[in-house]
């Protein structure tokens, strides 16, 4: 075939990959006006007498006052304008929010053009300058069964109020921070987070709740029952020293990381996650911390001067993938390295998987979540000065969350674990609570918790000699909260 | 070289087929937003509504394919007066987008002309969770509708001059469609004026002001927060006062309590009805779920009148 002829068959498949010529004779503008102008027509013979009060209608009640015989005129009515319409539906100047009155100006047609933000709309409150506020308020009255050492557990309290700011800073840059106490007051949660890093990446850097395993960014408050599962607070917390050393085992539940967390949006169509991570240090080794009556301050641990090495690294994965309308799965991967030097290293798995039921119709009434989260901790000790240890140890937790009605939810909670200091020691608890939510912003929970014999309480008291447990116990809790001002979440 | 031949065909169709040239991707929040984008700027865009008609708009999980999507689109279209406040400013809270956070440049709220109605003398949540800037329900009224075309008309095609001119004729059709749909509409349901109608969920008087009927109560007192037993009981004093014999629930909302009001006031119709586009079958554009919604009412309203007077109110036409 000569070069011509394979040319012409080339530029003839053109014309039949335009969709414009693959069928569609009439431009679709031009039928929907034929149509809109059917359907008016229509309306209009259909119904002569026009709503009182409008101008087309005063129009449309004039001519038909002043025809001698009151008949609807026959000609065609004249095309409906557009200024007809807005001048019939727009409210009066007066009417409209301040920052819609009058033309744009010159600069506020340049901020737009250029992405810059717009006039506030409430210019005169210049309160809408400060940060977003709220305040958070957690009363808990707790009752067990334990005798002994934890007696004083019988108690109502002021469990934690917490004050929350959080605004953007300027077009790149949003601040939080969460102060929070009840006795003592200390600030949970201060970091930066960059707003607009090209590509889905972000980053924050302070203080915060790190991106570690499915509970951890979650706030106390906002968990399905009263505190998090015993293998999150062995595995994610550090475990506190009372300072009279007359009982034990206190933690702090979750992990608050110092460092710097990137997260990146992977450019899918479902939703995925990558985190990279650097915390100064997961696992408190430092003067005064459990581990270090536990086991004495580790050879070679450092808190100044410190190398990369003494630094913990972490890396995640999350996805999400939506089962239809009202069904979806979520799971968490992350594992991190925490080691101030070889011989005292550790590592954590998690993996958790979250299934949701959300009914589109009835998501108001109706909803579950089912959780599974496992966590795998491999740690080497100083069993005595020059002794090492090779540890490893599990645990999981479950919990369902269901929504029984627009106010009330039921949640089952059930998990055992290894102690992390010691796999001879285990414990297991199983839960449940029932909430009641008069409003979004109010809660009362009852939740009844049996919690298994004290190994882990047992194990430190023979090896530092605290207390030892008091065996298995029930605990009973009534929780209350509430929630004043701006009190935002971000998908968690 | 037969190949290559293939190579060239293959890449002078791609090069000439235009829907292969990049689509705006819009992400606007209902689907009522979504009909109307798609409805004035075409084949132009690709169109996504985070919400789904029968969902309630207090209670949108925030899921993070929304993150996905609003990282992705190129504009954000909302109802505006906070109506999105449960899922919104929580993702945009979590994504690195500065041009369609609130008030930025491709931040489309459609809820510039309006004139916001219900709009509380007091801010104080003792009242209940209110709407702070007036109802934000403003899609329900077709008036309303028209109005927030005009906002979308205008601001994509500041964001995008170069559509102006394609997208004006379909906008200004569309427009007209909806304004002789809302006329039509209002000859339907001549013989029900002053009809009185309690909702559930505050914010209906967008609707009832449009076609002359009387917003009676709700049957959440105390908005976003559910009907107590003292709620009810106040309720049903107000609806035997007024003599209110018709409700009118929307369909994310549970008929328990509307029912036993309407039991205890007696002669009380009770209708679902649809507050979203795809709310309910056949409802599948904002046009049809326009229709649908004054015409369930109109027709309940046209029977209870025929069943207090006897006689019985024509439909218009008939």
């Amino acid at each position: 075939m000569n070069p011509v002829a394979r040319m012409l068959i080339a530029l003839s498949f053109i014309p039949f990959a335009i969709p414009l010529y693959a069928g569609q004779k009439e431009a679709p503008p031009e039928k929907a006006e034929k149509e809109a102008q059917i359907l008016i027509q229509k309306t209009r013979n259909a119904n002569r007498a026009e709503a009182p009060g409008s101008p087309a209608g005063i129009a449309q009640l004039q001519a038909s006052q002043s025809s001698p015989d009151n008949e609807p005129e026959k000609e065609e009515t004249p095309k409906l304008d557009l200024e007809d319409i807005f001048q019939e539906l727009m409210p009066a100047e007066e009417e409209l929010p301040p920052a819609t009155k009058g033309k744009e100006t010159e600069e506020e047609a340049i901020a737009r053009e250029v992405g810059q933000y717009e006039a506030p709309k409430f210019p005169w409150f210049p309160a809408l300058l400060s940060p977003y506020m709220g305040v958070m308020i957690d009363v808990a009255a707790q009752f067990t069964t334990q005798e002994g050492q934890y007696e004083d557990a019988n108690r109502i309290d002021m469990r934690e109020a917490e004050l929350n700011f959080y605004s953007n800073v300027d077009p790149f840059v949003r601040a939080f921070a969460m102060v929070t106490g009840a006795e003592e007051v200390s600030v949970e949660e201060a970091y930066l987070q960059t707003s607009s890093l090209p590509h889905d990446l972000q980053v924050r850097g302070g203080k915060f709740f790190a991106n570690l395993g499915r509970l951890n960014k979650t706030h106390t408050h906002d968990l399905p029952f009263f505190d998090q599962p015993l293998a999150m607070q062995n595995f994610l917390g550090n475990p506190q020293p009372e300072e009279d050393q007359e009982v034990f085992l206190s933690y702090d539940p979750q992990y608050m990381g110092k460092g710097v967390e990137a997260l990146w949006l992977v450019p899918t169509d479902f939703y995925w996650r990558l985190l990279f991570a650097i915390y100064n240090e997961f696992s408190d080794r430092g003067l005064g911390s459990f581990y270090a009556q536990y086991l004495g301050i580790p050879g070679g641990f450092r808190s100044r001067n410190r190398g990369m090495n003494d630094f913990s690294y972490s890396l995640g994965s999350r996805w999400f993938f939506e089962l239809g309308d009202d069904h979806s799965i979520r799971v968490d991967a992350y594992g991190i390295y925490d080691a101030p030097n070889d011989d005292l290293r550790r590592t954590l798995e998690m993996l958790a998987l979250t299934y949701r039921w959300y009914p589109l119709e009835y998501g108001l009434y109706r909803g579950m979540e089912w959780t599974i989260e496992i966590f795998a901790n491999q740690e080497r000790f100083l069993e005595t000065a020059t002794n090492l240890e090779d540890q490893n140890t599990w645990g999981i937790y479950s919990y369902i969350d269901y929504k029984l009605d627009n106010r009330f939810s039921i949640s089952l909670l059930g998990g055992s674990s290894q102690f992390r200091f010691d796999g001879d020691a285990g414990a297991w608890q199983v839960g449940s609570a029932l909430s009641y939510q008069p409003s979004e912003r109010h809660r009362i929970r009852l939740q009844i918790s049996h919690i298994d014999e004290q190994e882990w309480k047992d194990s430190v008291s023979n090896t530092i000699g605290l207390p030892a447990g008091d065996g298995a116990f029930w605990e009973f809790i009534v929780q209350w909260t509430a929630v004043m001002g701006s009190h935002m979440h971000t998908y968690e | 070289m037969k190949f290559r031949y293939l190579l060239i065909v293959i890449l002078m169709i791609f090069l000439a087929n235009p829907s292969y040239a990049r689509k705006i991707k819009v992400v606007t929040s209902t689907p009522d937003l979504k009909d109307m984008v798609e409805n004035i700027c075409g084949e132009d865009v690709v169109v996504e509504s985070l919400m789904r008609g029968p969902e309630n708009h207090h209670a949108v999980p925030l899921k993070p394919s929304f993150l996905v999507k609003l990282s992705r689109c190129d504009a954000l279209v909302v109802n505006g007066l906070e109506y999105e406040h449960a899922f919104i400013p929580g993702a945009l809270l979590a994504i690195n987008k500065p041009n369609i956070q609130k008030g930025a440049s491709h931040y489309i709220d459609t809820s510039k002309y309006i004139k916001p109605c219900e709009i509380p003398s007091k801010i104080d949540l003792g009242l209940g969770d209110l709407h702070p800037l007036g109802g934000s329900h403003i899609h329900i009224d077709p008036g309303n509708g028209i109005l927030m075309c005009k906002v979308i008309y205008e601001r994509m095609s500041g964001l995008y001059p170069e559509y102006a001119e394609k997208w004006k004729p379909q906008y200004e059709n569309y427009v007209r469609q909806i304004y002789a749909e809302m006329q039509g509409l209002k000859e339907y349901v001549k013989g029900t004026e002053g009809l009185k109608i309690v909702f559930y969920h505050p914010g209906w008087t967008y609707l009832t002001d449009r076609f002359a009927w009387i917003k009676t109560s709700y049957v959440e007192q105390r908005s976003g927060i559910p009907p107590t037993p003292s709620h009810i009981n106040h309720l049903i004093k107000i609806m035997r006062g007024e003599s209110c014999t018709l409700m009118a629930i929307e369909v994310c909302y549970s008929l328990k309590i509307p029912k036993y009001v309407a039991k205890r006031v007696g002669n009380v119709k009770v209708i679902q009805i649809p507050h979203h586009a795809h709310a309910l079958p056949g409802c599948d554009t904002y046009l049809t779920f326009i229709e649908t919604l004054v015409k369930l009412i109109a027709d309940a309203g046209r029977e209870i009148m025929q069943n207090e007077t006897g006689y019985p109110v024509r439909k218009q036409g008939e």
